[in-house]
């Protein structure tokens, strides 16, 4: 009973004249109405080309992407289907995602019409993210970060999305405006019933939101899981690296734990499970063959 | 805590405003020798005024009064010319996003010796090896190569540690780092932050450490103190104002913080108390 069910997906960046980078290399990930499911992983990991995928916006070239009863494909220059209008993205940066020359109103009332609300106004959506109604009339550049990015979420909800995703919704505001925003988007998806796939990078606030956590390294999901269970129990060796890497502000001045080496290239990814080479109990077989896709993709705990 | 060394950076009573709001309602800070002083407080409280105020960068109309006492000298009294000769020799600042704090066009050598040059007065030679020595010293992989190469062929973290070695480059005093980890990935941010930790440490460098994130304070800062509109509240060591804060709003901001432990449940923490106008009331045209 998902609502959005990706399955080994496949998705390629292809630039003249260089390999072909794979971005997404064979991830799967589903996504259930009125759940929120953190997506997290380094810069450069394909979580946002995921996201891209899911939303259409990037061709797939592998897998399927299925979303309620049909599938996701690549947005071309006619209009939209309908059916997928029900897919509403928040992007990372709402002084690039806002067009500055339109009235935040008439960019809200885009997506009632795409849903045919007639009855609400872009001022109730407003509202609903917590901004006065009055406000419909003016431009994004009177707005700051934070509430330009309420106006986003705004446009996105008028749509009546059945799946909502956040691409780094969070990460271009202030550090103050990040959990403000990060708990508005959860709290409004879940009461409209949709799905919300949030896509950060800062676990911290991940954490606070999401029901389900989906780590992913270099293209693919190496461990999935309530959060609850995996903040208290990470089990693969790279979802532990990351949550060593926060800081804890016990007041006791201890440094983090540092994950050494960087993101290896995607062009050129490493044999075997991608993490071997940063791992730090990495055995032979690790270099040799790739851990089967399961909650936790690692040779450390072989399927049952 | 007083502690024996005395303070290489002093700041006495500082109040800024610019128009008819109050950013800084008196504040006062010491920096000492090989200690790192951390800066906490939400946005809009002032930290990050505190540091642009101590190096003379505020926005124009800006007006102060009190006393940045550097050696004795006090910053706030000196002229542009002699502002300069203090900016990036003896107190040097790195930003939070090294994707703008770097010139884009330029190599990384070229921004590495233009000021150690220009303040040290040294020959392209020397700068050159300096540089490069720097390099390694903030542990980017092949020194003598990524002196020629520019700032886009790097990484976010490789990217502030190149912000950082340029900072040090004149061997300052004082460094100021404004929310240094903000922009990278937690991974990235453990590394930078061993490197700062390791640089005071070695070099005697006074660190001001402004940042939102008190996971970050706990791991690097010797001394903390939390602004909120415009004030210091609470000053003290580490441990204290961490473990026992003396102040009902340095209690606050950590009980906002999601508990360790399996006990927080996803959607249990709710919109924290807004910041008063933050983010409520819309950006005056400016």
């Amino acid at each position: 009973m998902s609502l959005l069910t990706v399955d080994d997906l496949v998705v390629d960046h292809r630039t003249p004249g260089r390999p072909a980078v794979r971005a997404v290399a064979g991830a799967s990930l589903s996504v259930a109405a009125g759940e929120v499911v953190g997506l997290v992983g380094e810069s450069g990991c394909g979580k946002s080309t995921l996201a891209r995928a899911v939303c259409g916006l990037t061709a797939a070239a592998g897998g399927t992407i299925a979303f309620e009863d049909g599938e996701v494909t690549r947005l071309g220059l006619r209009r939209r289907d309908p059916a997928l209008t029900k897919i509403q993205m928040v992007f990372q940066d709402p002084y690039a995602s806002l067009n500055p020359r339109r009235r935040i109103g008439a960019q809200i009332a885009d997506g009632l019409r795409t849903a045919g609300d007639r009855e609400t106004t872009p001022g109730d959506m407003l509202e609903r993210v917590g901004l006065p109604a009055r406000m419909a009339g003016r431009y994004p550049h009177e707005f700051s970060g934070g509430q330009r990015q309420r106006i986003a979420i705004a446009r996105a909800l008028a749509a009546r999305p059945s799946l909502l995703i956040g691409d780094e919704p969070i990460s271009a505001l202030d550090a103050s405006a990040q959990a403000q925003v990060a708990t508005l988007m959860r709290n409004l998806a879940v009461e409209s019933g949709a799905g919300l796939l949030f896509i950060s990078h800062d676990l911290s606030v991940v954490r606070l939101i999401a029901d389900r956590i989906a780590v992913m390294y270099l293209g693919k999901i190496v461990e999935t899981g309530p959060t609850a269970e995996i903040w208290a129990d990470p089990r693969h060796p790279y979802t532990q690296a990351l949550l060593r890497a926060i800081p804890e502000p016990d007041g006791l001045g201890r440094l983090p734990q540092e994950l050494p080496g960087d993101v290896p290239d995607p062009a050129d990814p490493p044999t075997g499970c991608r993490f071997h080479p940063r791992c730090p109990m990495a055995m032979d077989i690790c270099a040799e063959k790739e851990p089967l896709p399961g909650p936790v993709s690692c040779w450390l705990y072989p399927p049952a | 805590m007083s502690g024996p060394v005395a303070p290489v950076l002093s700041v006495e009573d500082l109040t800024v405003s610019i128009g008819e709001h109050d950013i800084l309602r008196g504040v006062g800070i010491d920096l000492r020798p090989g200690r790192v002083h951390g800066l906490a407080g939400e946005s809009g409280s002032g930290k990050t005024m505190t540091g642009l105020a101590t190096l003379g960068l505020l926005p124009h109309g800006a007006r102060t009064t009190g006393r940045v006492l550097l050696d004795g000298r006090d910053l706030l009294d000196l002229s542009q010319r002699d502002l300069n000769k203090v900016r990036g020799r003896e107190i040097s600042m790195v930003f939070q996003d090294p994707a703008t704090s770097l010139h884009p066009m330029l190599s990384i050598g070229r921004q590495l010796t233009e000021h150690m040059r220009h303040h040290l007065r040294i020959g392209k030679a020397e700068s050159r090896a300096r540089a490069i020595e720097l390099l390694g010293q903030v542990r980017i992989p092949g020194p003598a190569a990524a002196f020629e190469r520019y700032p886009h062929q790097f990484s976010g973290g490789m990217r502030q540690r190149i912000a950082i070695a340029i900072a040090l480059a004149c061997g300052p005093k004082v460094l100021i780092a404004d929310e240094p980890t903000t922009a990278l990935d937690v991974t990235v941010q453990a590394g930078v932050l061993r490197l700062i930790r390791g640089l005071c440490d070695d070099l005697g460098l006074a660190v001001l450490l402004v940042t939102h994130d008190l996971g970050v304070m706990s791991a690097v800062a010797d001394e903390v103190s939390v602004m909120k509109d415009g004030l210091v509240v609470e000053t003290g060591p580490r441990s204290h104002v961490l473990r026992e804060p003396d102040h009902p709003y340095t209690r606050a901001l950590l009980d906002a913080l999601p508990r360790q432990g399996p006990a927080a449940r996803p959607g249990e923490i709710l919109d924290p108390p807004p910041a008063a106008g933050v983010d409520t009331l819309p950006r005056e045209g400016s």
